[in-house]
C-alpha cells in the first residue's frame, strides 16, 4: 500500500504510477510483491469497434444514386443517336463529382497531393470529351489544360507549406493571396496567347491581370507585415474585434 | 400471454387495447430516451455500465443461469432499439444474453450482432459483474435495479436465502407493466412552455483521445466522514460532491485566466420515480444544470455550495418538475413534428444536441445514492461501481455511487490529461477525506 507524495491519496497495489499525476510510486517495503500477481481493476483486453462497415454502406449506396443519371444519359443518348456523343460529356462529369466526393470519404486519409491528382486526371479528361464532342481541341491545350495544371500546383503547394509549417495564420492568407495574383497573369497571357493565334492576330494585350495582380501583392504584403510586427496585430484585434 | 413469455415462446398479439395490462412486443422509446439514438455515431453511443463486486470468486455457470433469470425478468432491459420509419421504438428480446469477458475500455458503442442483438451486456472480471446499457433502454437507476437483481439471483442460485425484495426484482414474478412506463409522458399534465436561455457553458479542454480510449480513475471514499463533512454544511452528499466539483472546476477556469468566462455548470441528473412513486426501469431523470457564472465576481467554495443548495431546493419541487417535464414532452405530441420522417428527425436533434444540448454544461456529475438491497446480500457484496461512458462533447464526466462505507466515484476522461480528477481528488484529501485511487491504466 503507497500514498502519492504528490496528491496525497492511496493508491491500490495495481497502480505503478499516480494516475492523477503520473508520479512513479516508489515504495522500498513492497519489494517482495511481484507486479505480475496483483489483481489489476481491469484487463488487458480491449473492445475494438467496427467503423468500416457502416462507411463502405454509405459509398455503396451513393455511388448507386450516382450511377443513376449515368445509366438514364446513356440509354437516352444511344436510343435517339445509335451511339454515345454527348453521354460521354455526362459521364465524365459524373465521375468527377464522384472523384471529388467521395473518393477522400471512402479512404479516409489526408492524401491531398493523391487526392487532387486523380482530380486532374479525370478534369483532363472531362476536357478531352467535350473537345471530342465539339470537335476541337486547340482550346484544350491552349487553355484548358495549363490553367487547371497551374491550379493543381497552386494548391498542392499552399497544403504542402501549410503541413511542413512554412505557412501559418497570415502568411497563408498572404501565399494564397500573391498565387492568385499570378494566376491571373498567366491565365490573361494564356487567353490571350490563343486569340491572337486562332481568332484574331491584331489581338492587343489588355492588361486586366495587371490590377488583380497588383492588389493582390499590396493585400499580401499587409498581412505579412502585420503578422511580423506582434503589437500592430494585436492593436487591430483590439480596435477591430468582432 | 405472460406465461407464455415465462415458457419462452413469442408472443404474439399486439393489440393496444388487449395488453394494456401484459409486456407488450414493442414499445415507443421514452420521451427522455429519443436523443440518444438520435446522437449515435456509427463509433459512438451512449452507454453507461453499473457493476457489482463480490467478496468470492465468481461461478460463471451459477451467473448465466441468473442472467438468463434476469433478462427474463426485466424485459425493459433485455431489448434492443430499433429503426422505425417516424421513431426508433423499443423491443423486448426474448433470447439468452451471454456473460462476456471485461475489457479496458469500457462502454464502448455495441454492435447490432453482439450479444444476440441486446442493447446490454454483462462483463465478467475476476470478483466483478459489470453491466453496461445503452441509455436509450434505462437510465442508471433502471440499470441498477437489473444489476441488484441480477445480483441476488446469483446469490440465490448459490443457495443464500432472500427472503426480502427491497430495491430488487424477483425472478419468480411476471414482469409488471408499471415497469416498463414512459414515466415522462405518463406523468406530464401541464403545458406550459419554458424557455431555454442558458449560456454556453465552461469547455473543459485537453488532448482528445481516439475514439475507442477510454480513461477510468475511480477514486474510493468512506462514506461516513464523507456524510460528516456535507452535515456540518447542512447538505446532502450530493450537493457536497457537486459543491465541491463545481468549485474546482471553476477554479481550473481561473487558472487557465480566459479572455471571456464562461459559466461552470454541473448536469446533475435526479431520478424522478421517488417524486411521483413510479416503478419504471427505463429513463426517468430529469437534469439540473446548477453552477456558477464566474462573470458576477469572485466565488468562495460556501458561496458555490449555498448556490447549489438553493437551486436544489428550488428545482426539486413537484410543481417545477411537472413544468419542465412536460415541456419535454408538448414537443413529442405536437402533430406535425410526429410524421416527419426518423431521419430528419435525427439531423435536427444532433443540431440540437450540438448547439443547446451538452454543450450547456461543463460536466456531468451523476449520482445514483446509496445502494439499497436486501440485508441478506451485505456480506457477499465488496463494493458498487457507477460509471459513465465517454461523451460526445463534455470531456470529463463523473458517476457516484454508494454502498456501505464506501463511496465509489468514477471519473470517465476522453483525453489524455488528468487534471480534473486530479483536482477534484486533492480538493477532497485537503479536506480531511481520505482517497484511494485506482485507474485502467496499462500497465508495462
Ligand atoms: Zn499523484
Amino acid at each position: 500500500m503507497s500514498y502519492c507524495v504528490n496528491c496525497g491519496v492511496k493508491l491500490a497495489e495495481s497502480e505503478k504510477s499516480c494516475p492523477l499525476c503520473h508520479c512513479p510510486v516508489v515504495n522500498p517495503m513492497d519489494s517482495e510483491c511481484s507486479p505480475e500477481k496483483l489483481e489489476h481493476p481491469y484487463p488487458k483486453r480491449r473492445d475494438t469497434i467496427k467503423n468500416i462497415i457502416d462507411r463502405k454502406f454509405i459509398i455503396s449506396v451513393m455511388s448507386i444514386i450516382y450511377l443513376l443519371p449515368i445509366v438514364i444519359c446513356i440509354a437516352v443518348d444511344t436510343l435517339l443517336r445509335g451511339r454515345m456523343t454527348w453521354s460521354v460529356i455526362s459521364t465524365v462529369s459524373v465521375v468527377l463529382c464522384w472523384v471529388i466526393v467521395f473518393l477522400p470519404y471512402l479512404l479516409d486519409k489526408e492524401l491531398a497531393m493523391f487526392y487532387t491528382s486523380i482530380d486532374l486526371i479525370v478534369l483532363v479528361g472531362l476536357f478531352f470529351s467535350i473537345a471530342w464532342y465539339v470537335g476541337n481541341y486547340r482550346w484544350v491545350w491552349g487553355i484548358a489544360i495549363p490553367t487547371a495544371i497551374l491550379a493543381y500546383v497552386i494548391i498542392n503547394v499552399t497544403v504542402y507549406g501549410v503541413s511542413r509549417g512554412f505557412l501559418h495564420n497570415l502568411y497563408t492568407g498572404a501565399f494564397v493571396l500573391g498565387a492568385t495574383g499570378i494566376f491571373c497573369v498567366i491565365l490573361e497571357v494564356l487567353i490571350w496567347n490563343y486569340i491572337r493565334r486562332f481568332l484574331d492576330p491584331a489581338r492587343n494585350f489588355e492588361y486586366w491581370s495587371a490590377y488583380v495582380f497588383i492588389s493582390c501583392i499590396i493585400i499580401a504584403g499587409l498581412l505579412c507585415y502585420i503578422e511580423r510586427k506582434k503589437t500592430l496585430k494585436r492593436g487591430l484585434e483590439k480596435r477591430f474585434h468582432i | 400471454m405472460i406465461g407464455d413469455l415465462k415458457n419462452g415462446t413469442v408472443i404474439e398479439i399486439d393489440d393496444i387495447n388487449k395488453t394494456e395490462n401484459k409486456i407488450k412486443k414493442w414499445y415507443r422509446l421514452d420521451n427522455a430516451a429519443k436523443i440518444y439514438p438520435a446522437t449515435a455515431t456509427s463509433v459512438w453511443a451512449a452507454v453507461f455500465r453499473v457493476s457489482v463486486t463480490f467478496k468470492d470468486e465468481i461461478d460463471m455457470e451459477k451467473l448465466q443461469i441468473a442472467l438468463e433469470r434476469t433478462a427474463k425478468r426485466a424485459p425493459a432491459i433485455a431489448a434492443r432499439v430499433r429503426k422505425g420509419f417516424f421513431w426508433y421504438y423499443m423491443e423486448p428480446l426474448d433470447k439468452k444474453p451471454v456473460l462476456q469477458p471485461d475489457v479496458q475500455n469500457p462502454c464502448m458503442k455495441m454492435s447490432a450482432d453482439e450479444n444476440e442483438g441486446f442493447n446490454f451486456r454483462v462483463r465478467v472480471y475476476g470478483k466483478r459483474v459489470a453491466l453496461e446499457v445503452y441509455h436509450a433502454l434505462a437510465d442508471g437507476t433502471g440499470a441498477f435495479i437489473f444489476l441488484k437483481t441480477l445480483a441476488a439471483e446469483y446469490l440465490k442460485q448459490k443457495g443464500i436465502n432472500i427472503p426480502e425484495y427491497n430495491g430488487i426484482l424477483n425472478c419468480d414474478d411476471q414482469p409488471e407493466p408499471e415497469e416498463m412506463e414512459d414515466g415522462h409522458n405518463k406523468f406530464s399534465q401541464f403545458r406550459i412552455n419554458e424557455k431555454r436561455t442558458d449560456k454556453r457553458a465552461y469547455y473543459l479542454k485537453g488532448t482528445k483521445e481516439p475514439f475507442d480510449e477510454v480513461h477510468i480513475t475511480t477514486g474510493i471514499l468512506p462514506c461516513d466522514q464523507v456524510k460528516k463533512r456535507a452535515r456540518e454544511k447542512k447538505l446532502t452528499i450530493t450537493e457536497y460532491l457537486a459543491g465541491i466539483y463545481c468549485y474546482v472546476l471553476y477554479k481550473i477556469q481561473e487558472d487557465e485566466n480566459p479572455r471571456r468566462k464562461r459559466p461552470v455548470i454541473i448536469s446533475l441528473p435526479v431520478n424522478l420515480r421517488p417524486y411521483y412513486n413510479s416503478k419504471t426501469m427505463r429513463n426517468f431523470a430529469y437534469f439540473i444544470n446548477a453552477g456558477i457564472n464566474p462573470n458576477y465576481g469572485d466565488f468562495t467554495q460556501d458561496e458555490i455550495f449555498e448556490e447549489i443548495h438553493y437551486f436544489f431546493k428550488h428545482s426539486l419541487n413537484e410543481k417545477y418538475l411537472n413544468a419542465k417535464i412536460s415541456k419535454n414532452v408538448s414537443a413529442e405530441r405536437n402533430p406535425i413534428l410526429r410524421i416527419v420522417p426518423r431521419s430528419i428527425k435525427d439531423v435536427a436533434m444532433n443540431f440540437t444536441y450540438k448547439f443547446v444540448g451538452d454543450s450547456r454544461n461543463t460536466s456531468t456529475l451523476s449520482n445514483l445514492g446509496l445502494a439499497d438491497i436486501p440485508g441478506e446480500m451485505n456480506d457477499h457484496i465488496d463494493r458498487f461501481d457507477f460509471m459513465l461512458g465517454r461523451s460526445r462533447f463534455t470531456n470529463v464526466n463523473c458517476a457516484v455511487v454508494g454502498f456501505q462505507n464506501k463511496l465509489v466515484i468514477n471519473f470517465t476522461r476522453g483525453i489524455k490529461e488528468p487534471y480534473v480528477e486530479r483536482a477534484f481528488f486533492r480538493e477532497l484529501v485537503k479536506r480531511g477525506i481520505p482517497v484511494e485511487i485506482e485507474s485502467n491504466q496499462e500497465v508495462e
